[in-house]
């Protein structure tokens, strides 16, 4: 660990000594340049000591750089070419002190090809440690318009695949590990595992690293690689140490996963996601979670219009849902319904959607065929004498969302009947016999459920 | 003399449209669809649906199927009821900093005042609530409700004087001529009672304040039968509808009739189609002889009814009676109700004149939200209430420590919605801490209009007609959803 402390140390001189050869070396080129354009041998010795500094402090910068690079806080596969040039560099240094030495001895070409070689290697290697130190959109961020557009690539708008199916997601490999791939991987993969942790194999990040596992399943602030990435960025345990952080959103994301468990095969089940992070996986993803209306999930192919014609003889208006729904929306305004008339409603028993018989005479053994309506979302009786006998017909409404029974005849018994209706949301009993002890005890029965009474308790 | 003459009523566009256009159109579905041209239900079941709208059917699935809305003419004062602003209260009388202001168009009103002072709020803001709206203490019943609302701070309009601003707001543009957002609704969904009209407005009776001009609820250049219907207080609720003395019913229906095939030969033999909007008018007028007197003759409600939209409610043409009327109305499924309440334009003695005007609406308000949503007509029913634009954080005239006034201003008002289709308890948007310019999310009034139509399961940018040339819509050549404050 001393010793790792040591030569992470002297490592961290390598930004310092780098600008040595830099100029050594340059200098030495342009020395040169100018000892053959005077023809001048005053500059003779100048040129070998410039050649001799210059290899020296190249060597120096290249053996610190190796030791920063072995600190750990630089991901492998942007370092490849740097460090290889640089030694490249240190030899090529070197080899050319050895030559000025006895300048006469080697041809013209091969100093030209010396000195070439040496600029492109010092343009090119510190162009790489300018972009590994200040990211690579540094050198050209404000530039002009059109120059920029000769360098920077073009962002990707999103970096994460946008998942279109809600049904079909994986919470783990197509949100999370992304997330992870694109911020994490790059030091702690199959090849390479800072801290001793692997996170390009499942089996291997579940582990953990050096100390343990980094995720505590249901307790993202207890798991160290939340509590990793949530630090304050100059900490010296920030993840990651270098790069683009993670986003609000992506933090979001792993604090989610977490918390419901961190399981790595959990299906996406819209139901369960709270509101707070439904905004989140629409930014990231396009994943639109928000749940849908029963009646924006089925599809059906078209009424014939002949039912339609029979449906509206019998005395209903119809309307449609709109042209990319065939459900439909029927009323029956009036006090001239008959029990025939809601039969016919049963040719259409699937695309009822919505139904109104508010203010009608309609008894309650006429409801029975409602009851076979599978898609009925909303039924209107208020203003009817409807009693707890036709409540009990709606068994079997899986679908039924909101309930109208405002000013009927319905009372403290019709409660069980509500209560056994499983997808219901709101049901109305203002103006009813129902007493306010049984809308609370419904109201305590069911969180889900909003059970709407009188405003001012009549 | 020749009484028989060439068609010179029957426009050159209108001919053009029906023969060329009619024809050609024709002959294309023939080729296309040889055997479908006159099947019966040609286009699935579009045709047969609903009360005759120039869409058929909605573009997608209504969330909402009628709208009321509390137009607050005059503009209320934002900072004095929804947008709390302490900054404003600690800087009162400073002026306000050059960069806020930012070279903001002013009224001649203010432009020439020597300085600009800053004024706080004198009302007391609360949070309310579990969505912890804010909202000041003029509004303690609207306060008891937020739970209900979805308030949206960052609204913003182009104009800065009343009419244009009205004007825009109603029609999408700030010159008078477009069709009203009623008008679009009634154009494009038709009618959900034949015996009412689809586009009904109540003004509050006896308000002073900016004028209100019947342009506001016109069809533009729509068809006329979709210009909005004025229902007044007091004996005559819609001006001409009773019969002249000595007529009865039936020679009324008698006269219609024979007047029927007169308008229809004209029709036949001009061909102008504001024929047919007149024969629909005189048919909608006779309806309405019966449907009328039905909705204005309110004494089948209950007294906890009255007590609840407050003791102004039993005073036909108040804002509270109207409210009252306008629940009537949508229980019998009128689709726009469109109230004006005036007096909100306080340039001066600000603390007084919007006591007065609370004291009208807030209580109303309320319940009219409550009584629909006891009645379970949330469901399906949009309540809206804002003004044209909202009021300057200084004062307009001496700011002193109980009175000021307060400007016109563009950048910011807010305005709340409750019902269908939105989410409930929501705030969306923010000012900046001078309570002057939009710092988050704002709101354009072409994107309101847009959500409005949305909600109505229009898509706005397909509700169109053609007019000189042109195919005009409610929201000219923008606005966006905005898909935050749906449900």
């Amino acid at each position: 660990m001393i010793a790792l402390d040591f030569s992470t140390f002297l490592g961290r001189f390598h930004p310092v000594i780098v600008h040595l050869p830099i100029g050594f070396l340059l200098l030495a080129i342009v020395f040169e340049w100018l000892q053959k354009r005077k023809e001048a041998t005053s500059y003779h010795s100048l040129v070998s000591t410039a050649w001799f500094l210059g290899a020296l402090s190249a060597i120096l910068a290249a053996f610190c750089g190796w030791l920063l690079a072995n600190g750990g806080d630089y991901p492998e596969s942007e370092l490849f070419w740097h460090r290889w040039l640089g030694v490249g560099l240190a030899v090529a240094a070197t080899v050319g002190w050895w030559i000025k030495r006895e300048p006469g001895n080697y041809s013209k070409v091969i100093h030209k090809l010396l000195s070439a070689g040496i600029v492109l290697i010092l343009v090119l290697e510190g162009h790489l440690g300018g972009n590994i130190t200040h990211g690579e959109d540094y050198l050209v961020e404000y530039a002009p318009e059109p120059l920029k557009g000769l360098f920077s690539k073009e962002k990707p708008e999103n970096e994460y695949p946008s998942l279109s199916d809600v049904d079909t997601v994986l919470i783990y490999p197509q949100m999370v590990y992304p997330i992870l791939e694109s911020k994490c991987v790059a030091c702690h993969n199959n090849k390479e595992q800072r801290g001793g942790l692997n996170m390009e194999d499942l089996v291997a990040f579940q582990e953990g690293g050096d100390n343990g596992p980094v995720i505590a399943a249901g307790n993202p602030l207890e798991s160290e690689l939340f509590r990793r990435v949530t630090l304050s960025p100059s900490s010296e345990k920030y993840m990651p140490p270098r790069g683009e952080p993670l986003s609000y959103n992506e933090i979001q994301v792993l604090h989610w996963w977490i918390s419901q468990g961190a399981d790595p095969e959990k299906v996406l089940n819209p139901k369960e996601v709270q509101e707070g992070v439904k905004p989140v996986l629409l930014g990231l993803y396009q994943l639109d979670t928000e749940i849908k209306p029963w009646y924006a999930s089925v599809s059906l192919e078209p009424l014939d219009s002949l039912n339609l014609n029979k449906i509206r003889e019998n005395g209903f208006s119809i309307k449609s849902l709109g042209a990319e729904n065939n459900l439909l929306d029927l009323k029956f305004s009036g006090d001239s319904l008959t029990a025939e008339n809601l039969a016919v409603l049963g040719e259409a028993s699937e695309h009822i959607t919505w139904l109104s018989l508010a203010g009608s005479n309609v008894q309650d053994d006429w409801l029975e065929p409602v009851a076979a309506f599978t898609n009925l979302t909303r039924l209107q009786l208020e203003k009817t004498s409807i009693t707890d006998a036709g409540v009990s017909k709606l068994q079997g409404l899986e679908h039924l969302e909101a309930l109208n029974l405002y000013g009927t005849q319905v009372t403290d018994d019709a409660m069980e009947s509500i209560a056994a209706l499983p997808a219901l949301k709101r049901v109305y009993l203002w103006g009813t016999k129902v007493s306010p002890k049984a809308i609370n005890e419904l109201k305590q029965s069911n969180t889900d459920l909003e059970v709407i009474g009188g405003i001012n308790g009549q | 003399m020749c009484t028989h003459h060439h068609n010179k009523n029957y426009s050159r566009r209108d001919f053009l449209t029906k023969t060329s256009l009619g024809m050609g159109a024709l002959s294309m579905a023939s080729m296309l669809d040889p055997l479908g041209v006159f099947a019966k239900d040609k286009g699935g079941l579009a045709p047969s649906f609903n009360g005759g709208g120039a869409l058929g059917q909605p573009h997608f699935t209504p969330r909402v199927k009628r709208v009321i809305y509390l137009f607050q003419s005059g503009a209320p004062s934002q900072i004095d009821l929804f947008d709390y602003k302490p900054l404003l209260n600690k800087l009162n009388g400073q002026d306000i900093p050059e960069s806020v202001l930012g070279g903001q168009r002013l009224t001649g009103m203010t432009a020439g005042q020597a300085s600009f002072p800053l004024a706080g709020t004198i009302f007391n803001f609360k949070q309310h609530g579990e969505s912890g709206a804010w909202m000041s203490d003029l509004m303690p019943h609207t306060s008891k409700i937020v739970d209900e609302l979805c308030f949206i701070k960052s609204m913003y309009t182009e104009a800065i004087n009343h009419d244009p601003a009205i004007t825009f707001l109603q029609t999408g543009s700030q010159l008078p001529g477009r069709p009203s957002i009623g008008s679009w609704v009634s154009y494009g969904l038709g009618s959900d009672n034949r015996n009412l009209p689809e586009f009904v407005v109540l003004v509050t009776k006896g308000k002073m304040g900016q004028p209100l001009y019947a342009r506001l609820w016109g069809n533009g250049f729509l068809p006329s039968q979709h210009q909005g219907v004025q229902f007044r207080s007091g004996k005559d609720p819609v001006l001409y509808l009773t019969n002249p003395p000595g007529v009865d019913g039936h020679g009324r229906r008698d006269q219609l009739d024979h007047l029927q095939k007169l308008q229809q030969m004209n029709h036949e033999d001009i061909g102008d189609p504001e024929i047919l909007a007149r024969m629909a008018q005189y048919e909608m007028a006779f309806r309405m002889q019966t449907s009328v007197p039905e909705i204005m003759d309110t004494s089948d409600e209950p007294d906890h009814i009255y007590e609840m939209y407050g003791e102004d409610s039993r005073k036909p043409g108040t804002f509270a009676a109207n409210c009252l009327l306008a629940r009537r109305l949508a229980e019998r499924d009128v689709k726009f109700i469109q109230l004006y309440h005036q007096g909100w334009d306080q340039h001066g003695d600000l603390p007084n004149a919007i006591r007065v005007q609370c004291k009208d609406t807030d209580q109303p308000t309320a319940a009219l939200i409550s009584d629909l949503k006891q009645r379970g007509m949330l469901e399906d029913t949009l309540v809206i209430w804002g003004g044209e634009f909202g009021r300057t954080n200084y004062s307009q005239g001496q700011l002193t420590a109980d009175n000021f006034g307060r400007d016109h201003h563009p950048k910011c008002f807010t305005i709340f919605m409750a019902g269908a289709g939105i989410k409930k308890g929501l705030t969306l948007g923010a000012t900046d801490d001078f309570g002057y310019n939009v710092v988050q999310r704002p709101v354009h009034v072409h994107d309101f209009q847009a959500t409005l139509m949305h909600l109505l399961g229009v898509d706005h940018e397909r509700l169109t007609f053609k007019f000189q040339g042109r195919r005009y819509r409610l929201t000219d050549v923008h606005g966006e959803v905005v898909k935050e404050i749906l449900a």
